[in-house]
């Protein structure tokens, strides 16, 4: 991997480092890359400066609203825009609507699962044993859990939290 | 139950050398051998996306301490450490980490166990020229897991283990390729003098505190619980995670003596605005991920975010997010 692509890769994860979203490999790859590489740990810097200015900001309330109005508004506006349009774009727009549909609609890696009559929808990530990014601290300190769980089997927490690392570096 | 009470327990167990008590030889199992040995098992943890195998050193001193040398696959280099108070954990020659460990859970997870499992026995066998019993926990709900040991009864040395998860598949097994009776070496078994937290397992790392009043005294936020709780599970560590940018967030483990799960709050929820009725509780939606190790449930409350993780089913683990306020 070339320094570029190596520094795009750490300022992806920049974000996700404030956060505490990283898992330990990832978190010990940026600090060592932005020890050596001067424009990323300035760009870490900025985000901690943005992130201080942003916290000190107060929030505006919005104005009241009623949402009778707003479908009103949004209406008048589509009319308008219905009314105005010639009649060969709205063909092109319907054909674009369905192209989108189709490409929306389209099975891919999501399941959703209707199991339970009634409920809303859960969407279901295939089972892989790689947690997104979001969920991987939160599954590092689960298994920290199980690995000291003196009734259950240790090895089965510290050998699977060991091969995620792996997989984690590996990928 | 006091320890003494353990004790007694242990002893009485030892006597008794036909027709033992079920409750008294799982509680001889798990609360450690009581003679000294070394050993050396293999283990098999299977995955969604292959399997991982590692040999481990295993050394206990016959006192309620057992360490753990990883030898060979990824966890190689590891030690993990039990002793009567604590569980610690190093890398290689790193600094040990205090894991966060339930207080006295023994007596409690046996009876808990026992009331939410169906124990079975089966006539001994023979491993490595021990007589080992072959004992079958099979869970009263369809969403927890099981378990199968071959425990040794005079000695309270588990053979061999093997964990199924909900569905039957087998998430993994561990059994001794050899093992000798024979006194260990004391210094193996010190309790380390300095140790850190586990934050060495993540930027946002889990510390326990001692009750539900002090993580909220600590992080500002009220501990919230879910209004179905699964048949048999109980709160049995309270602790705060903190994050990267410095926020503490209270997170709950539940125990069913076997099967365990962690409910993990993440910043304020979605609310129950207009933009967000009908996806769920508080108008959150809802996301799971289910592995053959572990299930992942992530949902938007009224009150708060929460991310829920544990070995048993991917659906009851739904079910418990949805009862969060």
């Amino acid at each position: 991997m070339s320094e570029n692509q190596i520094c795009r890769r750490i300022s992806e994860q920049i974000a996700g480092y404030r956060d505490g979203l990283l898992n330990y490999a990832d978190r010990q790859e940026l600090e060592r890359h932005i020890a050596i590489c001067p424009s990323c740990a300035e760009e870490v810097r900025m985000d901690e400066r943005l992130c201080q200015t942003l916290s000190t900001l107060s929030c505006e309330q919005p104005p009241a609203v009623s949402w009778a109005q707003v479908y009103a508004a949004h209406n008048n506006h589509v009319a308008n825009k219905l009314r105005t349009r010639p009649l060969l774009f709205s063909g092109a727009a319907i054909s674009a609507a369905v192209f989108l549909a189709l490409v929306a609609l389209w099975p891919h890696g999501e399941v959703i699962n209707r199991q339970q009559p009634g409920a809303p929808h859960v969407r279901v990530i295939p089972p892989i044993d790689n947690q997104t990014p979001h969920t991987t601290v939160f599954a590092d300190a689960n298994l920290v859990m199980d690995a000291a769980d003196i009734t259950g089997d240790p090895n089965r927490a510290i050998i699977f939290y060991a091969a995620q690392q792996e997989h984690g570096r590996a990928k | 139950m006091k320890p003494v009470l353990i004790a007694i327990l242990l002893m009485a167990s030892l006597k008794i050398t036909a027709g033992i008590a079920p409750e008294k030889l799982l509680l001889t199992s798990l609360n450690g051998p009581v003679v000294a040995f070394e050993g050396r098992q293999h283990s098999v943890v299977n995955m969604d996306n292959g399997q991982a195998v590692g040999d481990v050193k295993v050394q206990a001193n016959g006192k309620g301490s057992v360490r753990r040398e990883y030898l060979t696959g990824p966890a190689k280099g590891v030690v993990w450490l039990q002793t009567k108070s604590a569980v610690w954990q190093r890398a290689g020659s790193g600094p040990w980490t205090h894991l966060p460990s339930i207080v006295d859970p023994q007596s409690l997870t046996v009876a808990q166990m026992m009331h939410n499992y169906k124990l079975t026995f089966s006539h001994a066998e023979i491993m490595l020229g021990r007589k080992a019993i072959p004992v079958m926990i099979t869970p009263r709900q369809t969403y927890n897991p099981s378990r199968r040991l071959w425990l040794e009864p005079e000695t309270g040395i588990i053979l061999k283990d093997q964990f199924f998860a909900p569905d039957g598949r087998v998430r993994s097994s561990s059994v001794y390729m050899s093992l000798s009776q024979a006194v260990q070496p004391a210094n193996l078994f010190k309790v380390p003098r300095e140790a850190t937290e586990p934050d060495l397992f993540g930027p946002a790392s889990f510390s326990p505190r001692g009750s539900p009043a002090e993580v909220e005294r600590e992080s500002g936020r009220p501990v919230l619980l879910p209004a179905h709780v699964p048949s048999g599970f109980r709160p049995v560590l309270y602790g705060i995670m903190h994050t990267g940018s410095g926020r503490k967030m209270p997170a709950v483990r539940y125990s069913d003596g076997l099967a365990a799960f962690t409910l993990f709050q993440r910043g304020w929820g979605a609310g129950n605005g207009a933009g967000r009725r009908g996806r769920g509780p508080g108008g959150g939606n809802c996301v799971g991920q289910s592995g053959l190790q572990q299930s992942v449930v992530t949902i938007s409350g009224q009150r708060s975010n929460y991310i829920l993780m544990g070995d048993i089913a991917m659906a009851e683990l739904e079910r418990i997010a949805r009862s969060l306020p």
